[in-house]
């Protein structure tokens, strides 16, 4: 099953894993512009904020 | 992390000063995941959607130990969202099985809000929820 694990804690930084290989990705961010859900530190386009962190 | 409900917190002082009794915790204590930031006064959002069931998880803990106190949970926890859009997941909030269930606690998730992806997994190591200050 694709997709990630998202691991939080109360005092620890927050990280995600491939659910499959384990490797550590980027988290999930949302675009505030048009909603789409991508990784966060992608380029994403959509003619608002470019990289979703506004 | 975590503070005491401002209403529990009262009742343990007024407990341990005797003036009045102390409201037992009805065992079975579940997580409930929030998608506002809780305060010692003001439940968070409780989550919604596929994937998440309202009321939270049962989660059991390891005893307290000294100086400073603080608790952890033994349960890994895990919730995948399903619901067919993204989650935003800012507190945790612990209650009791009370037949109208008590918040006995608060707190926020490092880094939050996080989003969670549909078809992702919000997950919660043993020990990563630290209990302390109370």
């Amino acid at each position: 099953m694709a997709g990630k694990i998202i691991w939080a804690s109360t005092t620890a930084p927050t990280y995600a894993v491939d659910r499959e290989t384990g490797e550590v990705l980027p988290l999930d961010a949302v675009c505030p512009d048009c909603g789409v859900t991508f990784d966060q530190g992608d380029v994403h386009e959509c003619g608002g904020d470019p990289d979703g962190s506004a | 992390m975590a503070a005491l409900d401002q209403t529990t917190g009262d009742n343990v002082l007024d407990a341990l000063l005797g003036t009045a009794s102390f409201v037992a915790t009805v065992t079975g204590v579940k997580v409930r995941l929030t998608t506002t930031v809780p305060t010692a006064t003001s439940n968070g959002t409780q989550l919604s959607g596929a994937g998440y069931t309202a009321g939270g998880t049962v989660a059991t803990w390891n005893a307290a130990s000294s100086g400073p106190q603080v608790a952890t949970n033994i349960t890994v926890l895990s919730w995948t969202n399903s619901s067919g859009s993204s989650w935003s997941i800012a507190g945790l909030e612990i209650w009791d099985q009370a037949g109208t269930p008590v918040r006995k606690l608060f707190g926020s998730w490092t880094g939050q809000p996080i989003t969670v992806a549909n078809g992702n997994t919000f997950a919660v190591a043993a020990g990563a929820i630290s209990i302390s200050g109370v």
